[in-house]
């Protein structure tokens, strides 16, 4: 285990001079709440510099090897990319909905729907229950921050069923719900949360109104090879409203092997009753990624997410949901394929903090060459959730004997009147099973090929939405055939 | 079809075969009878090719070639199939997925082109009906939570798919009902042709009851000691094992 001391220094100060110059360049151009929220950030930052390994949630992972690089957002750019493009690398192809970013900045011309002009939002016909991106008039009421409690009065009917914007757009047009939500998701002591509510310049907005089905919805956030260390950190919050629907698919891939540093935040907000069936993927080889997705759940809620790594120098996800409603639940799926070069760290909690409350988490590691692959999953039932049912697997594979896999379940129990469980196995491809395949004449590396794909498939196969389950089940076996090709 | 001669064969360095002789012509069932740990699975593995299975001494050929030359999916894909005495369960490999690319890699060998898509699905369902099998249970993980009399019929549907010419079926009949024994057992004999060759692995004599053999061989303590015709089978549900392995010792003491 490396347990190398980070020079706090180094990093902060190279950290605060990217916020100085920012904040310099933005003088004026952004609300007093808003900077305000950067400058404590900022200052919260700086107080503890990037998490170290001693900080129990980073225990795998270390950021050593980003603290001395000067990443730096990017200048001016060329996109040079057309929608034609983006088709290989769609999650939800068909969507009707997508932003896209480029290197951490909204491109307008590769993003769906929206038209991204000076009101900020789509035109299209109201729909409620359907999935259709509606304009919301100027100077709308920002009132559809629904209530937590249970039962209390749904929020007055938004004109607009969906609300998609940029970051920029959407401090603009609606700055209460902004800031009513910005930051109130996440937990105390979030260090690279807080690096990124301090730097944070673009990301993606969505608000969904009571009773609305949104249907699908892309992040798609691109980085592109680039000479200079690249810092982004997109900050995005999804709220949907009481009773409403929504699939999001935050997609995070680098095209060819970029040298960048993505520090991203997701924040969401579930009214009661509201189902969201969320897909986060990160594949950016030899690139830093340290994201934080930070969801609150009210009653009924129901959450499905998934939350795939296929490659990464470090791609770490850290994914927290608070069970604050009666009988909400949260489904998780983590899957993460591993190779010689990438080290995929998988941090979840799930806390359950009402009467009543669900949660069943799965998450599935594949690691081969030199990679590995960390899982650190705690389960808090909190004093007075009492009816929790909680369960918690974890199952990695090992396809190398250089591979490493770490795993760290946790149940913490404050009540009395639970069923919680959980359990881990880490493993190597069953002969009999291999001998089996080969028996009926398939040769032996399609052997381990189908044993491998086959391993994946629980988690792959939970993938609600047909269209976005094809494109996963595509990605991983691309992915799955050039880990079986590298040397063990 | 099959000519086994003086066959050695160990695992983890212990001789469990100590030179097994045995000709199974094209068109004949030949049954290999004998007490637990006689070895009867071990020769089935063996000639299957499961990795582990240490050919020491002796030969095998299948329709002339030598058997131990090649791998065991070459074996499979020349024809040669295997019944498992336990089909390992793999959730997330689809039934149907593994019967269309085993099916698929035996026509390959052959130089045949591959089955389509609905040709497959016609001949597995035909099949299907055939074992008296729930047709559901071609979308499922090959064996994954099947009873045990649905992972014995899933392999003798995976042989009819496969038409073998040698089938070693590795106690197929143990843990079967008296109506799944019977479904099994009408499987091994819709495969019976002229040019075929079946090698029944059993414990009891209920299997041949409903598939008749044309030859009985007794492995005992990694020895055929005995061969005969199907009177031995009924002479061994009779008396037992102990009479023959009773022989062994007097063969070693002499």
């Amino acid at each position: 285990m490396t347990t190398k001391v980070l020079n706090p220094t180094t990093a902060v100060d190279h950290y605060r001079s990217l916020f100085r110059a920012r904040a310099t360049r933005r003088v004026g151009a952004e609300p007093p709440w808003l900077a305000d929220l950067r400058a404590a950030a900022m200052a919260r930052f700086a107080a503890t510099g990037l998490p170290a390994t001693r900080d129990e949630r980073w225990h795998y992972t270390s950021l050593a090897a980003v603290a001395p690089v000067a990443f730096a957002p990017p200048g001016e750019q060329c996109i040079g990319l057309d929608t034609g493009d983006l088709a290989p690398l769609l999650m939800a192809p068909g969507a009707k909905a997508r932003l896209c970013f480029v290197n951490g900045r909204l491109a307008p011309s590769l993003c769906l729907a929206p038209s991204l002009s000076a009101d900020g939002i789509g035109r299209g016909a109201p729909s409620p229950r359907g999935a259709g991106v509606s304009p919301t008039p100027a100077g709308d009421d920002p009132t559809g921050v629904h209530g937590r409690p249970c039962g209390g009065p749904a929020a007055p009917p938004e004109r607009s069923a969906l609300r998609l914007a940029g970051w920029a757009q959407a401090i603009e047009r609606w700055p209460d719900e902004m800031a009513h939500h910005l930051g109130h998701h996440l937990g105390a002591d979030q260090p690279v949360a807080e690096l990124n509510m301090a730097l944070a310049c673009d990301g993606a907005v969505l608000f969904v109104a009571d009773g609305v089905d949104a249907g699908r919805v892309e992040l798609l956030f691109l980085t592109t090879a680039t000479s200079e260390p690249l810092f982004s950190a997109p900050r995005n919050l999804i709220v949907l409203g009481a009773g409403s629907h929504a699939t999001v698919v935050e997609n995070h891939v680098a095209l060819g092997t970029a040298n960048a540093f993505a520090d991203p935040v997701t924040e969401i907000d579930l009214g009661a009753r509201a189902q969201l069936d969320y897909l986060k993927l990160v594949h950016e080889p030899g690139s830093f990624h340290t994201a934080t997705v930070a969801v609150t759940q009210g009653c009924d809620s129901r959450l499905t997410a998934h939350l795939l790594a296929l490659g990464g120098r470090l791609a770490r996800t850290e994914f927290v949901t608070h069970l604050a409603g009666a009988g909400g639940s949260a489904q998780l799926f983590g899957l993460a394929l591993a190779g010689g070069g990438d080290h995929l760290d998988l941090t979840t909690r799930i806390d359950h903090d009402a009467l009543a409350t669900r949660s069943r988490e799965l998450v599935k590691q594949i690691v081969t060459g030199r990679g590995r692959g960390c899982f650190s999953g705690l389960v808090h039932v909190h004093p007075g959730a009492q009816q929790t049912d909680a369960r918690l697997t974890n199952a990695n594979l090992l396809l190398s004997d250089r591979a490493e896999a770490d795993t760290r379940p946790i149940l913490r129990i404050d009540a009395d009147d639970v069923k919680c469980s959980h359990g881990a196995t880490v493993g190597r491809l069953d002969d009999e099973a291999l001998f089996y395949l080969r028996a009926r004449g398939l040769d032996a590396d399609e052997a381990r090929q189908i044993l491998t794909a086959a391993f994946a498939t629980e988690v792959v196969a939970s993938v609600a939405d047909p269209t976005v389950a094809a494109a996963v089940r595509a990605r991983v076996d691309r992915r799955l055939t050039e880990l079986l090709e590298e040397p063990r | 079809m099959l000519n086994i001669d003086n066959l050695q064969v160990a695992v983890s360095g212990n001789e469990i075969l100590h030179g097994i002789t045995l000709h199974l012509p094209a068109g004949e069932v030949h049954a290999l009878m004998g007490p637990n740990g006689s070895g009867k699975s071990t020769l089935a593995c063996a000639l299957a090719g499961k990795p582990g299975y240490q050919v020491t001494g002796g030969t095998a050929t299948f329709r002339g070639t030598d058997l131990f030359a090649q791998l065991p999916e070459a074996r499979a894909r020349a024809g040669l199939f295997l019944g498992f005495q336990y089909p390992v369960e793999l959730p997330g490999v689809s039934n149907a997925m593994l019967l269309k690319q085993a099916v698929n890699a035996r026509r390959r060998q052959r130089g045949e082109t591959e089955m389509d898509a609905m040709d497959f699905l016609v001949a597995v369902k035909e099949r299907m009906a055939f074992m008296e099998m729930d047709e559901t249970l071609l979308e499922r993980g090959v064996n994954e939570g099947f009873s045990g009399g649905e992972k014995k019929r899933n392999e003798i549907l995976q042989m009819l798919m496969l038409e073998p010419d040698l089938a070693i079926l590795d106690e197929t009949d143990s843990g079967l009902d008296i109506d799944a024994l019977q479904v099994v057992a009408r499987g091994i004999n819709h495969l019976r042709s002229p040019s075929r060759a079946v090698l029944l692995i059993t414990h009891y004599q209920r299997l041949l009851d409903h598939v008749a053999p044309d030859r009985v061989h007794v492995l005992a303590d990694g020895r055929i000691v005995r061969s005969g015709g199907p009177e031995l089978a009924k002479e061994l549900e009779a008396r037992g094992y102990g009479w023959l392995t009773g022989d062994v010792a007097g063969v070693e003491a002499r």
